[in-house]
């Protein structure tokens, strides 16, 4: 039951990242792209598979898992179905660190490394997640918890748009389409830090995975069987934080993806076993992100929509179903 | 038998604010202490505190002569259990995953379950006659079956000591029962049960040792049968009417005080339920003439001030008799609860013909 889920999960995953090698705004031919995949082809779409389309649908991949997997380890540590980094208002903290560091950074003339922007980034989801924790320490509901995340992110986005606005530079263009959330300019050096990211983050997690099926019973029954609440807490912050922090860093804000792929795997796979869910959430925020992401580059090609419109539309009906099933 | 919990001038309570100071108390394995005492007492409060959920404000709780704070989070929970009342809001759980939770102390940092661990598992799930539903989700049980595998998963952990706060709460009658004889099963198998309990008459079912609360202090501590003396209940839990009778068992609603209206000729058990409706409508009565030893008699004290009795075993004598006619005098209606008069029974049948002279209205 379990593994054909996650035969089904593999195969989707490269069926769709068959598609977004062959699908663009440039036609290529499944006969050349498999003479540019085996190291022969022309010269420009080469270029055009090698450096834009492999690393972008790479990072989209690699990208949509670890917001996924953020969002889960968000939902566990609130205990809370509908939390993730962007309704928290976590992606939003890190987008206006991002915006104020290149900006900062741009204007005294330094180049901007992606280690710098994850920093930054992680910093910025820290701060949000803070205020978040202030206020679950003070109610711990469900709505009000997303209410004052979703009112964090406003703030952090209205900030950042008037950093925007008043920075007289270039490379603002840049960060304008970054801000609303974009794979695009991907390169592989990026994938190259994502994934060493993303499989640190896996790994810690799979190792937390015994004491999140603690956690997941409550507090009082987690501490009755021997779990060190605060230890794990703070273990969970750190990793939810670093995984969104870097999808902020490099593709921005992007919607719902943390909250509706761990619901759908939760339900695919019908268990809440965190094992089976870390590695869920991975292959099928992979899938979620690589079929936005297509639809996202290709329908009104050769213009683009941003990644967040496409989650957005997939992933908010979600929120709205989960909700419902709590009410009843 | 050699302590294995105590508590040395322990004082709980959350954050600045004490609730109970001065807790000495000392728990062998394999009895049962149970904590009894008015809503907002503390019971909750000392249960955490002494299960290592909430810090201790000052004072001890040493487990094995060790200072509880010292003992490693996944050591203490070999040796303590705590049932929580906490809700378990994880979709997508099956009850069989739940109290295999109860190896957590047990296995190692993946939490890979051995063939042992399974069969422990098991062997919980049976000793809750849950062993049926292992597989259902655990949202969609009934309160009473969450409750058994809330407890599934305590036994499976393989504690010394299993504290619960309020197992019984919000339960039906079967479950309550049910999860009594469970814990007390695991009491006689040698682990230390401490609970807090609501129910007064089930307490005294289970319980070796009483632990009162009340009023920021320890009000009693020793043996179960001693607060089943005279109004100690009802004193711990300041009723002043009515109240919990502890010769019956039960509780009763309040008196009525007022000069009685109907009279009721009971006996034999017969006059309970008439009793009982008349009390509940808040109608005054009267009742008689009963022997001390009629269990008619020991409930209507609880209902009303005036019964006329006769020492066990005697026929009424002419002062009872009077006095049943006084109080027959000042009513204006007359129940009679016997379908029929027996030999020994005279005496009532004459109060019958009393009251048939007086133009009373009888039912």
């Amino acid at each position: 039951m379990k593994k054909r889920w996650y035969v089904m999960l593999t195969v989707l995953l490269a069926i769709l990242l068959f598609f977004n090698l062959y699908m663009g705004s440039v036609p290529i031919s499944i006969k050349e792209l498999y003479r540019i995949l085996t190291g022969q082809g022309e010269e420009l779409h080469g270029q055009i598979v090698w450096n834009i389309r492999l690393p972008r649908a790479l990072g989209a991949m690699l990208l949509g898992g670890a917001l996924s997997l953020s969002g889960y380890l968000l939902q566990t540590f609130f205990s809370n179905p509908i939390a993730g980094p962007f309704v928290l208002g976590i992606s939003h903290g890190a987008k206006l660190m991002v915006a104020l560091t290149m900006i900062i950074l741009i204007n005294q003339g330094i180049a901007v490394n992606s280690l710098t922007l994850i920093s930054a980034a992680f910093a910025g989801s820290m701060i949000a997640m803070l205020f978040i924790l202030l206020v679950s320490g003070k109610v711990n509901r469900m709505s009000v918890l997303v209410i004052c995340g979703v009112m964090i992110g406003y703030i952090c986005s209205a900030i950042t748009d008037f950093i925007v606005t008043f920075a007289n530079d270039s490379n603002i263009v840049n960060l304008h389409s970054w801000s609303l959330g974009s794979f695009s300019g991907m390169t592989m050096e990026n994938v190259r830090i994502i994934t060493a990211i993303v499989v640190v983050c896996t790994v810690t997690a799979l190792f937390l995975s015994k004491q999140i099926s603690a956690y997941q019973l409550g507090e009082t029954h987690a501490k009755s069987l021997g779990l060190n609440i605060h230890l794990f807490r703070f273990f969970l912050i750190l990793l939810s934080g670093v995984l969104s922090a870097t999808v902020t860093a490099f593709a921005g804000p992007v919607s719902f993806v943390g909250i509706a792929v761990p619901h759908i795997i939760r339900n695919l796979f019908k268990t809440s076993k965190p094992a089976v869910m870390i590695t869920g959430c991975l292959l099928g925020g992979g899938v979620f992100c690589l079929f936005c992401d297509l639809i996202a580059r290709t329908v009104f090609a050769p213009s683009e929509l941003s990644i967040s419109s496409i989650t957005a539309i997939f992933g908010a009906p979600v929120v709205i179903i989960i909700m419902m099933k709590r009410r009843s | 038998m050699k302590v294995y919990l105590e508590t040395k001038d322990l004082s709980v309570g959350y954050g600045r604010s004490t609730i109970i100071r001065h807790i000495d108390i000392q728990v062998v394995k394999g009895e049962v202490i149970t904590l009894i005492g008015p809503n907002g007492a503390g019971k909750s409060t000392i249960l955490k505190t002494i299960s290592g959920q909430l810090k201790k404000q000052s004072g001890e709780v040493f487990v094995e002569s060790e200072a509880i704070h010292q003992i490693s989070s996944m050591a203490l929970a070999k040796k303590i259990a705590f049932v929580s009342t906490e809700k378990i809001h994880q979709d997508m759980i099956t009850c069989e995953e739940i109290v295999r939770l109860g190896r957590y102390p047990h296995t190692g940092s993946f939490g890979i379950l051995t063939g042992e661990d399974i069969k422990k598992a098991e062997h919980a799930l049976k000793l809750v006659n849950a062993y049926d539903i292992r597989d259902k989700d655990y949202r969609k049980i009934s309160d009473g079956q969450k409750q058994k595998i809330r407890i599934a998963m305590a036994i499976c952990q393989e504690p010394d000591i299993i504290v619960l706060d309020e197992p019984t709460s919000f339960l039906d009658i079967r479950h309550k029962t049910e999860i009594l004889e469970i814990l007390r099963g695991m009491a006689d198998r040698g682990t230390a049960v401490i609970m807090s309990l609501h129910e007064l008459e089930l307490v005294r079912l289970v319980a070796d040792k009483i632990l009162c609360v009340d009023d920021g202090k320890v009000m009693y501590y020793g043996e179960c049968e001693a607060i089943y003396k005279d109004d100690f209940i009802n004193r711990l839990f300041h009723v002043e009417n009515g109240g919990y009778a502890p010769k019956l068992g039960t509780v009763f609603m309040k008196k009525c005080e007022t000069a009685p209206k109907v009279f009721v000729i009971g006996g034999n058990g017969a006059g309970i339920p008439v009793y009982m409706r008349l009390n509940k409508q808040k109608i005054p009565f009267a009742t008689g003439i009963l022997q001390e030893n009629d269990c008619d008699a020991c409930f209507a004290r609880e209902m009303t001030k005036y019964v006329v009795c006769t020492p066990p075993f005697e026929n009424a004598s002419d002062v009872e008799k009077e006095e049943a006619l006084k109080l027959l005098d000042s009513c204006d209606k007359l129940i009679v609860a016997q379908q029929h008069f027996g030999t020994a029974n005279r005496i009532n049948e004459s109060l019958l013909r009393e009251a048939e002279k007086r133009k009373m209205e009888i039912i």
